[in-house]
């Protein structure tokens, strides 16, 4: 049985689904930038379910069969074919190369109307469940939520106009992230303070398909910082970051959306760089002077995913050339460029006199292979989060080992082979994955790369 | 088919392939139901053609030999795609096995030396070519893109590149084969069939030791005219799963840096490696355009020369239709019967040849170098473009979504133009009627091949792929097309060959010496069963003898 009235979340995207010319292109880089055979490829649901109903285009296709009534039921092979999918945004980026087509939403309206129709995976729900009751998907307690400050040797001034948002995985999790951006923090002279009340910023339930569910926690945490007077969010997390600027917008309304507005949002690597830009941190050599390799994994939320919103476009759509739609005003198209991508490479660049020496792998910006833990996979699908991870970790191996043999040709070699993101859900998912595979590579996230190399008054 | 037997069916492909890779959901086929060019096979209505009966999706050959044998035990068809882009990849009809070929996707040999690549159907061409770079070598691509298969180019499709005049085309890059023929049997031609050789370790695979190969087509036997001829077979006999492709020289770097973010890249600096060129040639009328194909040809100076009409330059150039429509008539309105031209040297003294013979070219046939071209940022990209194959995609799909080919020529270069004169009042009709995109009506695009001894160009169109009364316009289109590629003789007309094989052959058959009842004797002696999906190619049973 179809909800006739969830129907508009598959008709608004009619357009969409009649574009799709199933060229494929949504499985690989943009083709102008395939450096490789081997790391060809840049959707981690296909690469794990391997039918062309795992790629952005056989969704599309699958949205327009639902549409058209052409199956019965939607069965559970379907739906794992929409849930296992990170919603990582890399279809839409090789799709937008070439089209107009709106891949990532209509992707997105198409869980929408599955959970809707068939309701939530069970695992999804007990995210919601928890969240409900704890604020957080994990149900630690909530009262918890801050205690890894006072691990931090750092402090907060509860005047400060800054908060620093930890997120829940930060928080509950990878308590390391949330206590190196505090000290980072303190370091650059960035006076901040925390909000015990802080929720779930709603990201893991709203990109699980329960998005009437989500808003409220958008409103609340909009409400709360809104009531502290607070004038910037800073997180050390790209899901929550994502979530303010490219998310909340869209279904704020009214007041709450005009207090939004007021807020700045920043994510930790903006903050250290302008830190280093304006000479407020320097850095020192590393433990041991360890010297180090490091390449950078984008984060799907902070490159792709926190390109900000772009309100709905209004006006009138024309056609030239008989049959050419154009739009008066143009029509700005979100394409997982303006996200996050400079200033991780600024700070790892930064880091040379270090001891690190920074390498970029084949699949990079825009068109970075995702981890793999996103848009509830990790939850209800760990073993795909798992097969993602690991392809990435061979890319990770593959750059990493040949900049280890060229730098050992000319030089001594180098003590550690690093992956160096800057996302807690990454983290755990790069750990998990590296674990498996018995690669010996080391995960660290930025910030704490960046705290543990900060030269700081007393240092030897 | 009912239940008991469709179980039964997936349950014994589970065996032979793994229970992950069978799936007979109809959520999940329809997904391979629908493509490119199915809406005007439903008459505008539908982009879903027929749903398969399940997909199979198979690593090793013998896993094919054994969906094969089944097949013709239990009379069921069958029916290969490789990267799947076309409607020609859907299955003919319902109730027929599905094999995606995703999981071949190796190359598995690679030999710089002797020129020649090995690689399995699901190896793209932007794939190979990332390898073949670091060798300074290169592949024929298809003009639809990078994205598309490799081996199904080679082995199944006619393919025409943009880059045509320096690495030939479809049927002349195959120098040998592993094809698991319709009744299962497996065959390697070329001197492949002397040389492979069973694997210790896994005795149903083949091993290639690539250092063997020393002639492309033999000394082993050549059956490529019978196994894919002039057009390809569409996947309409037996299923190819190994490739040897023939490789050519380039002269450009290890790899194009460049810069910029999507849609917008281009090389790093908008700078040319050295000892590249690009140009945009005009003409004024067809007649000098026509001697200018022929002289370039015969040059001998270019890598890439074709027409690429200035309407979908300037579509694959701008990145959005916006900004098309405010800078194109401006920037391309003086461009008329076009060619782009791209020379690739290794040394300054061959360099300066190339730009001798170019502009003396030019001036002999009555042409210009089109300014515009000269651009450091608009030549930089149009040589990524090129090299990379990478905006045909935006060149034609992104106007309104919906593209097609129609009246075309393969042949000499000449009657090649006689088709494209002809082709051009037959579109403007239908552009008048306001149903199809107004590109101009002269949008053919095509290139000569090796020196200019065989030459192609074809008459693209588009269309409102989500308006229906557009679509109806295409389908319309289409009919006028198929009458006059009859009344015309042009030969099989481009836009005919992407519908039902049998019906098409039976029209173009008689006007073109009877072929088709030699494509029906091929196909009964190599699938007596006729158990590889005859759709898009022939079923015997529907040509008269």
């Amino acid at each position: 049985m179809f909800l006739t009235e969830s129907k508009d979340l598959l008709n608004k995207h009619t357009d969409d689904m009649w574009l799709c010319c199933r060229c494929s292109l949504c499985k690989f880089p943009p083709l102008a930038q395939i450096k490789s055979h081997r790391f060809s490829g840049v959707c981690c649901s296909m690469d794990y379910g391997f039918f062309h109903a795992w790629s952005g285009s056989g969704k599309i296709i699958m949205g327009l069969s639902l549409l058209e009534n052409r199956v019965d039921e939607i069965t559970e092979t379907m739906r794992d074919a929409f849930l296992q999918c990170t919603l990582c945004g890399a279809c839409d980026v090789s799709c937008k190369y070439s089209t107009n087509i709106e891949v990532l939403d209509t992707i997105f309206d198409i869980r929408r109307y599955i959970v809707k129709t068939i309701g939530a995976h069970p695992v999804h729900l007990k995210y919601l469940e928890k969240a409900e009751e704890y604020y957080n998907p994990y149900g630690e307690p909530h009262e918890q939520r801050q205690q890894w400050m006072q691990s931090a040797k750092a402090f907060q001034n509860e005047t400060a106009k800054t908060v620093f948002f930890t997120g829940c995985t930060a928080a509950y999790r990878h308590q390391d992230i949330a206590i190196a951006s505090a000290e980072i923090l303190n370091a650059g002279g960035l006076e901040f303070r925390i909000c015990n009340d802080e929720w779930c910023c709603g990201s893991p339930i709203y990109r699980s398909g329960q998005v009437d569910e989500a808003v409220k926690f958008f409103e609340h945490n909009i409400e709360l910082l809104s009531e502290e007077g607070i004038e910037e969010v800073i997180t050390a997390c790209p899901g929550c970051y994502s979530m303010f600027v490219a998310e909340y917008p869209k279904y704020l309304k009214g007041d709450l959306l005009e207090k939004w507005s007021r807020i700045k949002f920043r994510h930790m690597v903006e903050v250290i760089e302008e830190f280093i830009a304006k000479k407020k941190i320097e850095f020192a050599e590393g433990p041991n002077n360890k010297r180090i390799i490091v390449t950078y994994h984008d984060p799907c939320h902070l490159g792709r995913g926190s390109e900000p919103w772009i309100p709905e476009w209004e006006g009138t759509v024309k056609k030239i050339y008989n049959q050419i739609k154009v739009y008066d005003p143009p029509k700005k198209t979100r394409r997982g460029t303006k996200g996050i991508y400079k200033s991780p490479r600024f700070i790892l660049k930064q880091l040379k006199n270090s001891g690190v020496e920074f390498v970029e792998m084949f699949r990079i910006n825009e068109y970075a292979y995702c981890c793999g833990s996103g848009g509830g996979v990790k939850a209800a699908y760990p073993e795909m989060a798992l097969t993602a991870s690991i392809e990435r970790l061979e890319e990770v191996e593959a750059v990493l080992k040949s900049k280890f043999e060229e730098i050992s040709k000319i030089n001594k070699p180098v003590d550690e082979m690093i992956l160096v993101s800057a996302c807690p859900f990454c983290k755990t998912n790069f750990e998990n994955g590296i674990n498996e595979s018995g690669k010996n590579i080391r995960y660290l996230d930025i910030n704490q790369l960046v705290n543990e190399r900060i030269k700081r008054e007393g240092m030897q | 088919m009912n239940k008991e037997n469709l179980d039964s069916i997936t349950k014994t492909m589970e065996v032979i392939v793994g229970k992950r890779f069978v799936c007979a959901d109809p959520g999940i086929l329809d997904t391979y139901a629908f493509n490119w060019n199915a809406d005007n096979l439903s008459g505008g209505v539908s982009k879903f053609a027929n749903r398969p009966l399940c997909v199979v999706m198979p690593e090793k050959t013998a896993e094919i030999v054994k969906v094969i044998k089944y097949c013709n035990q239990n009379k069921l068809q069958f029916k290969a795609m490789s990267t799947g882009w076309g409607v020609h990849n859907t299955v003919g009809s319902e109730g027929v096995i599905q094999l995606d070929l995703r999981r071949m996707n190796r190359i598995l040999s690679l030999d710089p030396k002797n020129r020649i690549a090995v690689v399995e159907p699901y190896v793209s061409g932007a794939m190979l070519q990332a390898e073949l770079f670091k060798y300074k070598l290169n592949c024929h691509i298809q003009g639809c893109g990078a994205n598309g298969s490799q081996l199904a180019t080679v082995t199944s499709m006619v393919g025409q590149g943009w880059t045509g005049i320096s690495t030939g085309f479809s049927n002349r890059n195959v120098l040998g084969v592993e094809w698991v023929m319709p009744d299962g049997t497996v065959c390697h031609l070329g001197s492949w069939g002397n040389i492979a050789k069973k694997k210790q370790n896994d005795p149903e695979e083949l091993e290639i030791d690539a250092s063997e190969w020393f002639l492309a087509d033999g000394p082993g036997p050549s059956l490529r005219g019978a196994y894919r001829g002039y057009f390809g077979a569409f996947g309409g006999l037996g299923v190819f799963t190994k490739a040897a492709i023939k490789l050519y020289h380039w002269s450009g770097p290890e790899q194009l840096e460049l810069q910029g973010n999507s849609p917008t890249y281009n090389l790093k600096g908008s700078k040319l490696p050295a000892g590249v060129a690009t140009y945009i040639l005009n003409w004024k009328t067809w007649e000098d355009f026509k001697e200018a194909g022929y002289a370039l040809a015969d040059s001998e100076v270019c890598w890439a020369l074709c027409r690429i009409a200035p309407f979908i330059t300037g579509l694959g150039i701008f990145p959005s239709n916006d900004e098309f429509y405010e800078k194109y008539e401006a920037l391309f309105g003086e461009l008329k019967y076009n060619l782009m031209v791209i020379t690739m040297a290794d040394s300054k003294r061959e360099f300066k040849y190339h730009q001798k013979v170019i502009k003396e070219i030019v001036m002999k046939t009555n042409g210009e170098i089109f300014p515009m071209s000269q651009d450091p940022f608009f030549s930089a990209m149009t040589f990524m473009a090129m090299a990379k194959q990478c905006n045909t995609m935006r060149g034609v799909f992104r106007a309104g979504g919906g593209f097609f080919t129609s009246l075309g020529a393969l042949g000499s270069w000449d009657w090649c133009v006689e088709g494209a004169k002809i082709g051009e009042q037959l579109k403007q009709k239908a552009i008048d009627s306001g149903g199809l995109v107004d590109d101009g009506a002269d949008n053919v695009w095509g290139t000569p091949y090796e020196e200019g001894t065989f030459s192609h160009l074809e008459e693209l169109y588009m269309y409102d792929i989500t308006d229906p009364e557009s679509r109806k316009a295409s389908v319309e289109y289409l009919k006028s097309v198929v009458e006059a590629a009859q009344e015309y003789p042009l030969g099989l007309g481009l836009g005919t060959v992407d519908g039902e094989g049998s019906a098409m052959h039976a029209i173009f058959g008689p006007l073109a010496c009877n072929y088709h009842k030699w494509l029906k004797a091929i196909k009964q002696a190599f699938d007596p069963n006729n158990a590889s999906d005859p759709g898009f190619y022939l079923d015997p049973e529907k040509i008269k003898d």
